[in-house]
């Protein structure tokens, strides 16, 4: 189990094509998930292929948290980035379905912001009045499931 | 033709729990289903910075009302990892018996729920009523009916003695029987095809592409299983993923009855199976690192990330539920359905919005 925990370390600017690549390899996106870590935020993308896990992992500065998004490599990613944004006040570009802050409905805005998101003041992105989703693409392509 | 927009949810005599979700329709098919949660988000996952690790085993239970034991689990498998704890062999089958208890219970609850929704009110009571002799058998055997409270860091906090265990084999041999006839009515009624054969279909690349789990991904053909990892017991005990190739509501409704007997086979296996020992093991320090820990299910895969920082509280706690992982597939197997359909199609991926939220 402990090659379960595996971490790949990997750059924003190199995420795209190193997502596209694991896609390729016919790994299935399992989920993403964000950490708060001091001046960054860690996003970990996990992937499984018929029970081996594996985790992407990039670190975005938490004064400006940005990334590109992975729902043109795989579509269902766009659940995991809406929820990124809405919890945790990160801005994904490019999002195949984006809520613009629609999806989760909480009392206070971006509840898992850390203390120094909130020092360095004001918010990235916000919910945009009136708008409750807009589709940019649909999935591209798709990747065979491997053989059991 | 013009686009009409049906709110569907949160409150739908179908919906145990709240999800909104906007159905675009033309004439009487769905075009578009756009969904929207946080109608019951908790922020558990913050909780985590106040509640020390063996407290947190409390609230990581009530992540989910219906899989609430396999939470508890999965936490404590999480924690025990870093603290490279040994958990005593008869602790690990105990958690595979509650485990698979869990199981049973949600997927009869799903049945009925599901038996409600295409208006099979009879079949949806006598699922219940059967459910109803498994929770007897779960509190008997840890005082609680859905909330178990049984397990903890380091191991499970009671044992089934020689006596309690021969009454919940005896209590499952009559459970196997009246699960047959209802399973039976579900598999073999031709009402109940007519409502689910051919509806939602989702291809095994779709699903796989999807990022399905559990039943939804079996029934398409993928045997993935996370319990096949061999974590607790599961190692030393044989099944295989129970699977179908249709990929339509009613494959997915035949993997989870099937299911429901491969879970009675796994708890007479592990009682036949348990050594005798501790239950527990003392637990001292704190956790330090990082550990990402997977387990199924009744819904499938659920994966916890925990980091910690040697202190009492963890660093961060992430769960993403299966529930969250099908929503993708529910959206996609709701377009260009007919709306009659969609009580149906979104009781297919056995929604469990509280696990969701969080």
């Amino acid at each position: 189990m402990k090659a379960d925990q595996t971490i790949l370390p990997a750059t924003v600017d190199e995420l795209p094509a190193r997502v596209l690549m694991l896609r390729h390899e016919g790994w299935r996106l399992a989920h993403i998930s964000a950490t708060s870590a001091g001046e960054e935020i860690e996003i970990s993308y996990g992937f499984d292929r018929m029970g081996a896990y594996q985790t992407l992992r990039v670190k975005i500065p938490a004064s400006n948290p940005r990334l590109p998004s992975i729902s043109r490599i795989y579509w269902a990613a766009f659940i995991y980035e809406n929820e990124l944004h809405d919890l945790f006040d990160v801005q994904v570009e490019g999002m195949a379905v984006d809520f613009h802050g629609h999806f989760i409905k909480t009392a206070t805005p971006f509840p898992f912001k850390s203390e120094h998101q909130k020092q360095e003041g004001g918010t990235v992105s916000g919910a945009v009045p009136g708008a409750s989703f807009t589709v940019k693409s649909a999935a591209t392509g798709s990747s065979a499931a491997p053989q059991a | 033709m013009a686009h009409t927009v049906i709110p569907f949810g949160p409150q739908h005599p179908v919906l145990p729990e709240p999800i909104h979700l906007d159905l675009v329709i033309e004439d009487e098919r769905v075009v578009e289903a756009i969904p929207s949660i946080g109608f019951i988000h908790r922020g558990l996952e913050k909780l985590v910075e106040r509640k020390d690790y063996h407290e947190f085993v409390y609230v990581a239970e009530r992540v989910c009302g219906i899989c609430s034991f396999i939470h508890g689990q999965t936490f404590c498998h999480a924690v025990e990892e870093l603290l490279q704890v040994p958990v005593p062999p008869r602790a690990q089958f105990l958690r595979v018996i509650w485990g698979e208890m869990s199981r049973i219970h949600s997927h009869l609850l799903w049945l009925g729920l599901t038996a409600d929704a295409f208006g099979f009110e009879a079949l949806f009571m006598h699922a219940w009523r059967v459910r109803e002799r498994l929770l007897d058998l779960i509190e008997a055997t840890t005082g609680g009916r859905v909330i178990f409270g049984a397990c903890k860091v380091g191991g499970v906090r009671r044992d089934i003695d020689k006596e309690q265990m021969q009454v919940v084999l005896e209590g499952l041999k009559t459970l196997e029987g009246e699960m047959r006839d209802i399973v039976k009515v579900f598999l073999d009624d031709s009402s109940v095809k007519e409502r689910l054969c051919e509806v939602g279909v989702l291809s095994r690349d779709e699903a796989y592409d999807l990022g399905c789990v559990g039943p939804m991904l079996r029934a398409s053909g993928v045997a993935q299983d996370t319990r096949l990892r061999g974590y607790a017991a599961y190692g030393e005990l044989d099944f295989a993923p129970v699977t179908r190739t249709e990929g339509d509501c009613y494959a997915r409704c035949a993997v989870r009855c099937e299911e429901l007997f491969q879970s009675v086979d796994l708890i007479r296996q592990a009682a036949a199976r348990m050594p005798e020992g501790e239950i527990s093991v003392k637990v001292t320090g704190n956790p330090k690192g990082e550990f990402t820990a997977r387990t199924e299910q009744p819904r499938g895969e659920v994966i916890y990330y925990v980091k910690a920082n040697g202190s009492k509280n963890l660093e961060r706690f992430r769960v993403r539920t299966p529930t969250f992982a099908n929503l993708p597939a529910l959206l996609k197997i709701l377009q260009g359905c007919e709306l009659a359909d969609v009580p149906v199609l979104v009781l297919t991926i056995d929604p469990c919005i509280s696990c969701t939220e969080r």
